[in-house]
């Protein structure tokens, strides 16, 4: 497998370079660099934004989510994603309008404006920074992990990440956008190829899907209904998660500037369909590998089972190219969502252009390096902390959707209780307030109470304007 | 754009709403239930694919709706800043 994994390796790091090289030399502007000229078909949007969205916590952690958890995950994430789809084209259709009308330079720059209140980009800002940071970093542990378990006491698995970070970092500076967009390619391209080999393979050692779930019935009949062997998937869990996945497309910036940079409403529609289509085709083996591992490995760790369902029951060249596309998963997902928090930032600095660009590039190295000290102390627990991430930036999506949508936007009673909210939720994750309210989980509870607020806030500033 | 087709469209997301709704309900996530049976896959995965394939369905709907850019009687020429 070392020898594949050397020639896969080489193969893709080449196209990696010839992606920054081509990028560098197509980048004419600072627009350019940031946008990509937005200009995007369908295809190429459908690519960048699956590769974004389906990251390291799909091809790892979504499969040992099925394997804890059950077939109740399916739930979690692909009943969210169907459901993505029809609001990218919703909000995609306003938000689009939206910039075209005042410019678009980032989320947090536009919500500004929208607003006439500097304070609603900046509470946008500190909420994606403090949310996406943790998502950054599972994408860069979860390489790290699966590192380690092929070069066994190598390398510590900070030197990996920091490796992955550098190499990163490196072709997103070059090539802005436009090279994390053609490195987007290559990564949907081969997650969708290595997810499919591994769970043909691993239904085949079954004899077919009834015999597969047959046999975790076996195992544990739990993992074949919600809530789960552990109870997690109870329904406001469920509720809460399908709204942290559904607005990612208006509170994740990565996800939001690629609705921005796509040619027209046309494709932006067909890529919305498409990446509906994306999502099944590639959860459905997902949820093949997870259940195989119930069967195979229930009691191993998730080192355990990642290291021997991906790589060591799998042959030299599977086993390389599921390295290569965790590595292209993990980049392609983490370097988005750093070049957005970079381009979020640029939105919201004034000056001369090349001293912003300038200072835009020193903050991607910075949030780079943040992402890697968390990495470094995180948890294993990759669906958890990306659910965080999740659920941590939905509380700003009724702020954006209202500004958005809104003739008028609301008041800045929403940027004071989206604020609060933050607060509230980042101080429940380390115990200072229970995440329990009475029966009610604290994160949908703040969510609901947010658009309650948005919604009167917005009525009552539109009815005024009228 | 029609009337009619507005009315559809509005129609299509609220369909989209209804059925995110029936996923969290016990029709498709019945507590401790995996039967019936159907492709062999237990009663939470298949109707969790129906869900997931009925939204798709639902979004292409929304998108044949929805008007193009040129199409849209807000974009041409009207500017937001004009109407505020």
């Amino acid at each position: 497998m070392i020898t594949w994994l050397w020639i896969l390796g080489s193969v893709y790091a080449a196209l990696l370079c010839l992606a920054a090289y081509v990028s560098w030399k197509r980048t004419k502007t600072a627009d350019d660099y940031v946008l990509a000229g937005s200009n995007l078909g369908a295809l190429v949007g459908l690519l960048t934004y699956a590769a974004t969205l389906f990251s390291t916590f799909t091809l790892m952690g979504m499969p040992d989510f099925f394997r804890t958890h059950g077939v109740g995950a399916w739930i979690f994430l692909a009943v969210s994603d169907g459901a993505q789809v029809v609001l990218i084209i919703w909000f995609g259709y306003h938000l689009r309008k939206r910039a075209r009308a005042r410019g678009f330079r980032g989320t947090a720059g536009l919500l500004g404006s929208l607003y006439d209140d500097k304070w609603a980009g900046y509470t946008y800002f500190g909420g994606v920074f403090l949310f996406l940071i943790p998502y950054v970093a599972i994408q860069i542990r979860g390489l790290a992990i699966f590192l380690e378990a092929i070069f066994p006491e190598a390398l510590p698995a900070w030197i990996w990440s920091a490796g992955i970070l550098a190499v990163m970092l490196l072709y997103s500076e070059i090539g802005g956008l436009r090279a994390i967009i053609y490195s987007d390619i290559l990564q949907g391209l081969t997650l969708l190829l290595v997810v499919w080999i591994v769970a043909v393979s691993s239904i085949m050692q079954f004899g077919g899907v009834g015999e597969l779930f047959a046999a975790a019935e076996a195992v544990d009949r739990q993992l074949l209904s919600t809530p789960g062997p552990q109870g997690l998937f109870t329904v406001q869990f469920l509720v809460a998660s399908f709204f942290g996945v559904l607005l990612l497309p208006a509170t994740q910036p990565q996800l939001t500037t690629r609705l921005i940079v796509i040619r027209n409403r046309k494709e932006l529609n067909r890529m919305a369909v498409s990446i509906g289509c994306f999502a099944i085709v590639i959860l459905i083996p997902v949820a093949a590998i997870g259940m195989y591992g119930a069967v195979r490995y229930p009691e191993a760790t998730t080192r355990e089972f990642l290291a021997n369902v991906l790589l060591f029951e799998q042959s030299g060249i599977v086993g390389a190219a599921c390295v290569v596309g965790l590595l292209t998963a993990a980049m392609s997902t983490a370097d988005s969502q750093i070049f957005a928090l970079g381009t979020e930032l640029r939105s919201l600095l004034s000056g001369e252009t090349t001293a912003v660009l300038k200072q835009t590039k020193r903050a991607i190295l910075g949030f780079g390096l943040v992402a890697l000290i968390f990495s470094v102390v995180s948890s294993d627990q990759l669906v958890l902390l990306a659910r965080v991430s999740f659920n941590g930036t939905a509380l700003v999506g009724p702020m954006v959707i209202a500004g958005v949508i809104c003739r008028r936007a609301p008041g800045r009673e929403v940027v004071v209780a989206t604020a609060v909210g933050l607060i509230l939720f980042i101080i429940s994750l380390v115990g200072l307030v229970p995440s329990l309210v009475g029966p009610a989980r604290l994160d949908l509870l703040l969510l609901v109470l947010l658009g309650i607020i948005t919604a009167v806030s917005s009525v009552i500033h539109n009815r005024r304007t009228a | 754009m029609t009337v009619c087709r507005k009315a559809g469209l509005y129609l299509v997301y609220a369909a989209a709403a209804l059925v995110s709704a029936i996923a969290f309900t016990p029709l498709v996530i019945p507590s401790g239930v995996i039967e019936p049976w159907l492709f062999g896959m237990p009663r939470t995965m298949w109707a969790g694919i129906v869900v997931t394939i009925t939204l798709v369905f639902l979004a292409s709907l929304a998108a044949k709706l929805s008007p193009t850019d040129a199409e849209d009687p807000e974009d041409a020429g009207r500017s937001e800043e004009s109407r505020a």
